[in-house]
């Protein structure tokens, strides 16, 4: 069960992709405003970093998870508590991913059909590949969809092009300043970062190495660029008052296309591919956390019978979720920007890397 | 193995155990138009347009109308909204109303007077309704009034209408999102208005066959919303394209000037006297379409004020003056005289846009804005005071690339000679 | 009879010898072939007594080749000296039988194996052994063109149903001693030949070992079909699609020599097994390469699209018409209300029962003796795409959608390739119905969950594009020059994948 440099640089392009071209450019317009894009560059930039420092990180224990080498880090007991958060967000950030799956096809196209179903219909393909295929399905899976991807928004982004207006993007900086548009690249950065999953799969890479550590950098720098590109395009398009009130704003940029009469609402592919994006995501998530909880219980082994725990869980979670219905703009600032990125995708996996570079220093001086 | 059976199984079965959303096409009242119309204060009428499937005898293979059985019906009902009135409609329709078509929207004079913000949330809010659509300002009429006037060229008016308006060189169906984003920016909207057009001359149907001009639907120009949404005023046919083109969105146009004999001697005689036609004077048209904008705004002291520079290339398509074109020399003149008319043409209607509707369509607000963030923070708040007295200077200069198939007219030499 | 018994009862007949009296001989074997009329029994009297006896299958021996250099020869030799014959198998074999093909056998049960190929046996007074002649001639068509693999510009020839004559139109092709074709048998009642064929060199050791393995593991009585080892040997039986391939076409099989794939030859069977199969070979034709590179590309992205269409077109105008009716375009839509106006079927139920009717038209299609076929497909045109769309019953686009889709599905260079993707249309059909276009894309997904997992002796099917070898890919997404496809999978290859060295151009 291994996957390649190249699968692993699909499976994060797609993986950064889905989730963060529905739901991260309306905070960042409605704080940015026509300046988003620079927030995106900035955002861009960050989870460069990020993806560097974890990389690093899991290079210096090539053959090892997150959740065993926290362990041989910090010892029995730190390492095993410093991973619990981790552990927390996996489980907890698939019931998000799939209730705003839910909210966006019940809004775009099945109005009427139950949330269990929706939800269960998708919780069932990702069970049955993470089951059946594990890690290497997954990265096959996404070494076949990402270039249809790649096609289907470049399609996109050539079509509407007539759409665009230059001037929507002026004027540059004087009406935001720099602090919202710091504040602007919060959101993305924080979906970005999601990228330290990265320490989950190092072990299964087949030869890892400064090829993984390119892969990586590439996915995420490939990704942002095209999240760059849409943010430029929905500006563009929409400008900002109105691009920062939409709800899928990229989605109703797509909806714009026309060409020839014939050629037109594209939305529907778009939302096709988008949904394998979101699948990929699901997958990987729900593989890293099965197999890291076994791994955090000392029994890696079994972690197809965690999978069906985990599956059953994130099921009630997200239909607990969607009957509480939280506004995804309060989930994702006060609980995915306030805790889950400073904590996990910045603060552990800097204390791991300084600890065990100390660690090391200490070692060669004795 | 097994397992993987049951796995599929089970998918199978959970999807099978009901269709929510399924929505037989044969059941679905397909909505192409849909009009408001105010009727007194927190009550309106709205009409749908909807698309009347042909008896399936043919299956559909012959179009149009079918035994004097027009393709389209509209249907109607009072409501305190959009939603309240499509709840109204529906207990009269045997289909579920379908808007995911609803391309052109259609409002009445009344109803735009009044102000359209209290109806105007819903066209962006309903999740199936598609952001590209038309919407229409009724001039003298309802929406009710033009919904219902049978279109002959195409099967269906708010089709017709939407294709005129493609047609006379506008952008293609997006005036509800330029609306939306143009009232997010200077704060005025700017909608096509259309209006019931009928026959300049009445003739009469001599035998059954005859066919001749009817009243119809025809585009009026552009109807202008103040910062309350409220209609301030209408540029009509002749003055619409003067807004399209200062928005940079202007396709093609023909120019109509007369070019007198006069003109024939050392050029730049009065100018007035060509455009105004007081001297006897001949046409000559030019048709233009390659479009260019260029708005400079500057700064005196404190107020602004703009140097907008107009170009355009045309080629001549009708020439009735004495001139011969053959000679660079003439095309010259008529350059000369097209300038100044067009030149005319555009500030009167900013003039009319500055004076009678105070309302910033021509967008030179977001221009300062764009150019000069930090100056347009100091005068954004009062810029709808500002606005009628700001200070344009206006300036048209047309290049004519060609003259048609024929250099000298083909028509033998006339009074006054060739020059 | 239990298998046991039949075993023990083999282990015992092994070990039988012949016995050096003709009569007994004769008589044994006269008891083993009781009721076998076409065994024939031929007597050499010679001075009123049997001095030797030929046996025979009739119609499987060259009776010309028998009589003049078996038969005659004995007959002189008995003739010229009368009464001992003992110990002169080294002169009967060398001298008096002049064929190619002769051995002396002493075993009853291989003499009886031997007879039952077709090969003449001949029982001499006074010699526990029998002479076999190979002088076998079986009634067989001559090579014929490939029928269900035609082409337009390539050989013209095909497999049939003689394994030797299979193994001689691949050594025609490969003259290399590398070109192994080792043979085996399998089935116990039908003892059917089969030839596994591999290039020793390219084609890796481990997959030709596997090949051998589970061939070996196969037991049953009897193999009609080179399909029933297919379903044998083949990785994951629970999967509607193909994973080895087949071919009547030897210029097909030598390619995937060529490529380190391992063949399997089954006598009686026109169709060589090609393993491992991945999904592209299954559609590229053999057009492909020999056309020009440029129109091969084209009619290749063609077929992929027919590929696709054959499989979600029927879905799709479903979940559009049903559930998304807002991204038709509008005058399209305006259309296809009127077509279906008056059609009482809901339209997955409609796309339903019009494939279905198109199933069954195809299958009872293949089956129609010749002289009614044009009268039956007449009719059925007539009936499904005229009468029903006259009564109101079905609608005008929809027999477009399912016509269409009929003839895309025969786009597959690859017969059983086809009948996966016609198949699997059914179910997204009902999950379209259902769920609509995001059915549709979850079924898409599990589709390509389970193509990607698929593993044929231990290659991934969809390599070389998932997981990818970019140097494989000239023959995936475009059909690249020939001199550009130099290189083969490396799950294939032995070594270096290289097949011949860069050109110099």
């Amino acid at each position: 069960m291994n996957i390649s440099n190249r699968q692993l640089f699909w499976i994060f392009m797609m993986l950064e992709i889905g989730i963060n071209l529905l739901i991260s450019m309306t905070p960042t317009i409605l704080s940015a405003k026509q300046d988003a894009w620079i927030s995106y560059i900035i955002a861009g930039f960050m989870a460069l970093l990020i993806t560097y420092s974890a990389a690093k990180l899991s290079s210096r224990y090539p053959r090892q998870t997150l959740i065993e080498f926290s362990v041989s880090i910090l010892g029995k007991w730190a390492g095993k508590l410093i991973v619990i958060p981790f552990l927390l967000q996996w489980v907890w950030v698939m019931s998000l991913i799939l209730r705003d799956e839910y909210l966006f096809i019940r809004l775009s196209v099945l109005y009427k059909t139950p949330a269990w179903v929706v939800i269960g219909t998708m919780l069932a393909v990702v069970l049955y590949t993470v089951h059946h295929g594990g890690i290497e399905a997954i990265g096959r899976v996404s070494e076949l969809w990402g270039p249809i991807l790649m096609i289907i928004l470049a399609l996109t982004f050539g079509l509407t092009v007539n759409n665009l207006n230059w001037s929507l993007l002026l004027p540059v900086y004087a009406d935001s300043g720099l602090g919202p548009i710091m504040e602007g690249s919060l959101a993305p950065l924080s979906l970005l970062g999601e990228v330290t999953l990265l320490m989950m799969l190092f072990p299964f890479v087949e030869r890892p190495g400064a090829g993984t550590r390119k892969a990586l950098l590439l996915g995420v720098a490939l990704s942002s660029f095209t999240l760059l590109l849409g943010v430029l395009w929905v500006m563009m398009t929409f400008g900002p008052a109105v691009g920062g009130r939409l709800q899928f704003p990229f989605f109703e940029m797509v909806k714009l296309v026309y060409l020839m009469e014939f050629i037109q609402n594209m939305d529907i592919f778009v939302m096709a591919v988008w949904l394998v994006c979101i699948f990929v995501k699901l997958s990987i998530y729900m593989f890293a956390a099965s197999y890291g909880v076994a791994q955090w219980i000392g029994r890696a082994g079994s972690w197809k019978r965690v999978l069906w725990v985990l599956a059953a869980v994130s099921f009630i979670l997200t239909m607990v979720v969607i009957t509480l219905n939280p506004p995804a703009g309060l989930l994702l600032k006060d609980v995915w920007i306030r805790y889950v990125l400073p904590v996990n995708l910045v603060g552990i996996p800097l204390l791991l890397l300084v600890v065990s570079y100390v660690k090391e220093k200490v070692k060669g001086q004795t | 193995m097994f397992r993987r059976m049951t796995f599929i199984f089970l998918v199978l079965s959970l999807t099978l155990t009901g269709c929510w959303d399924r929505q037989e096409l044969n059941d679905q009242a397909i909505v192409l138009g849909w009009g408001m119309d105010l009727v007194e204060k927190g009550k309106y009428l709205a009409t749908a347009n909807l698309v009347l499937p042909l008896a399936s005898e043919s299956g559909g293979q012959q179009g149009g109308e079918q035994g004097g059985r027009s393709s389209f019906m509209t249907e109607s009902a009072y409501g305190r909204n959009n939603r309240d009135a499509e709840q109204n409609m529906q207990r009269k329709l045997s289909r579920v109303l379908f808007p995911g078509h609803r391309r052109n929207i259609f409002i009445g004079e009344k109803l735009a007077e009044h102000g359209v913000f209290s109806i105007m949330d819903e066209y962006s809010r309903s999740p199936m309704v598609r952001p590209r659509a038309n919407m229409f300002v009724v001039k003298g009429g309802t929406a009710q009034e033009v919904m219902s006037l049978a279109y002959q060229l195409e099967t269906n008016p708010a089709i017709a209408m939407q294709k005129i308006q493609e047609k006379s060189g506008a952008p293609i169906s997006r005036s509800l999102l330029d609306f939306y984003i143009m009232t997010n920016g200077t704060g005025c909207g700017i909608m096509p208005a259309i209006t019931i057009l009928s026959p300049e001359v009445k003739t009469d149907k001599k035998s059954k066959n005859d066919s001749p001009p009817q009243t119809t639907l025809g585009l009026y120009g552009a109807a202008i919303f103040n910062s309350g949404l409220r209609l301030a005023g209408y540029l009509n046919y002749d003055e619409y394209w003067v807004r399209l083109w200062l928005a940079d969105k202007l396709a093609f146009r023909n120019f109509t000037a007369l070019v007198n004999a006069a003109d024939a001697d050392p050029s730049g005689g009065n100018a007035a006297d060509a455009v105004s036609g007081a001297t006897k004077g001949q046409t000559v048209s030019v048709n233009v379409d390659s479009f260019h904008r260029q708005i400079t705004p500057m700064f005196q002291g404190d107020l602004p004020r703009f140097r907008i520079t107009l170009e355009g290339k045309g080629y001549i398509e009708e020439n009735n003056s004495p001139l011969d074109l053959s000679k660079p020399a003439n095309v010259q003149k008529v350059e000369t005289r097209m300038n100044q008319y067009v030149e005319q043409q555009v500030e009167r209607v900013v003039a009319k846009v500055q004076k009678d509707f105070k309302c910033d369509i021509l967008e030179l607000g977001e221009t300062l804005h764009h150019r000069h963030p930090y100056r347009w923070k100091k005068l954004a708040a009062d810029w709808e005071t500002l606005f009628p007295e700001i200070e344009l200077d206006i300036a048209v200069k047309l290049d004519i690339t060609g003259t048609g198939t024929t250099s000298k007219s083909l028509l033998p030499t006339r009074d006054g000679g060739e020059k | 009879m239990t298998q046991q018994s039949t075993a023990s009862k083999q282990e015992h007949q092994k070990t039988e010898r012949l016995h050096p009296q003709l009569a007994l001989n004769v008589e044994r074997m006269q008891r083993e072939f009781l009721n076998c009329s076409d065994i024939m029994f031929r007597k050499c009297s010679v001075g009123g007594m049997d001095r030797a006896v030929l046996i025979y299958v009739d119609g499987m021996c060259d009776v010309q080749a028998v009589d003049e250099f078996v038969l005659r020869p004995l007959l002189k030799h008995f003739s010229r000296s009368l009464p001992k014959a003992e110990g002169d198998e080294e002169e009967l074999r060398e001298s008096f039988i002049p064929t190619l093909k002769i051995r002396p056998v002493a075993e009853t049960q291989e003499v009886i194996k031997a007879v039952l190929r077709g090969e003449t046996a001949v029982f001499t007074e006074g010699n526990a052994f029998a002479l076999l002649a190979d002088l076998v001639k079986m009634e067989q068509r001559s090579i014929e063109e490939a029928t269900s693999e035609k082409v337009v510009r390539g050989p013209r020839d095909a497999f049939m149903e003689s394994l030797s004559t299979n193994t001689s139109l691949l050594r025609r092709r490969i003259r290399s001693s590398s070109l192994k074709l080792e043979s085996m048998t399998l089935g116990s009642l039908t003892e059917t030949d089969i030839v596994i064929g591999y290039m020793e060199g390219i084609a890796k050791d481990s997959l030709v070992d596997e090949v051998k393995a589970r061939l070996q593991k196969i037991k049953l009585d009897g193999i009609i079909h080179s399909s029933n080892i297919e379903e044998y040997i083949e990785d994951n039986t629970f999967s509607p699609f193909p994973q080895i391939q087949n071919t009547e076409r030897p210029d097909v099989a030598v390619s995937s020599l060529l490529e380190g794939k391992v063949i399997i030859i089954t006598s009686n069977t026109p169709f060589v097994l090609i393993v491992p199969m991945t999904y592209w070979s299954g559609l590229q034709a053999v057009d492909d390469y020999t056309d020009r590179f440029m129109y091969a590309t084209f009619v290749r992205w063609i077929r992929y699209t027919f590929v696709h269409i054959s499989l979600l077109l029927p879905s799709l105008y479903v979940a559009l018409t049903t559930y998304h009716l807002q991204v038709i375009p509008t005058p399209l839509v305006v259309s296809i209300a009127s077509a279906r106006e008056g059609v009482p079927l809901p339209a997955v139920i409609e796309a339903l029962i019009m494939e279905f009717i198109f199933e069954g038209l195809r299958e009872a299609g293949i089956r129609l003796p010749q002289q009614v076929g044009p009268a039956v497909s007449i009719a059925g045109a007539l009936v499904i795409g005229q009468a029903v769309v006259a009564a109101g019953i079905i609608s005008t686009p929809m027999v477009i959608i399912v016509s269409l889709t009929g003839i895309a599905s025969f786009a597959f260079p690859l017969y059983n390739l086809g009948t996966a993707y016609r198949m699997l249309r059914f179910p997204l059909l009902i999950v379209a119905g259902v769920l609509g276009f995001y059915g549709i894309v979850l079924f898409l997904i599990l589709l390509s969950v389970h193509m990607v997992t698929l593993k044929p002796f231990g290659v991934p099917y969809m390599a070389p594009y998932a997981p990818m070898s970019p140097g494989n890919l000239g023959d995936v997404l475009v059909r690249a020059p020939k001199y550009k496809m130099r290189r083969l999978m490396p799950w294939l290859a032995k070594g270096k994948t290289e097949r011949f060295p860069k050109r110099s151009k």
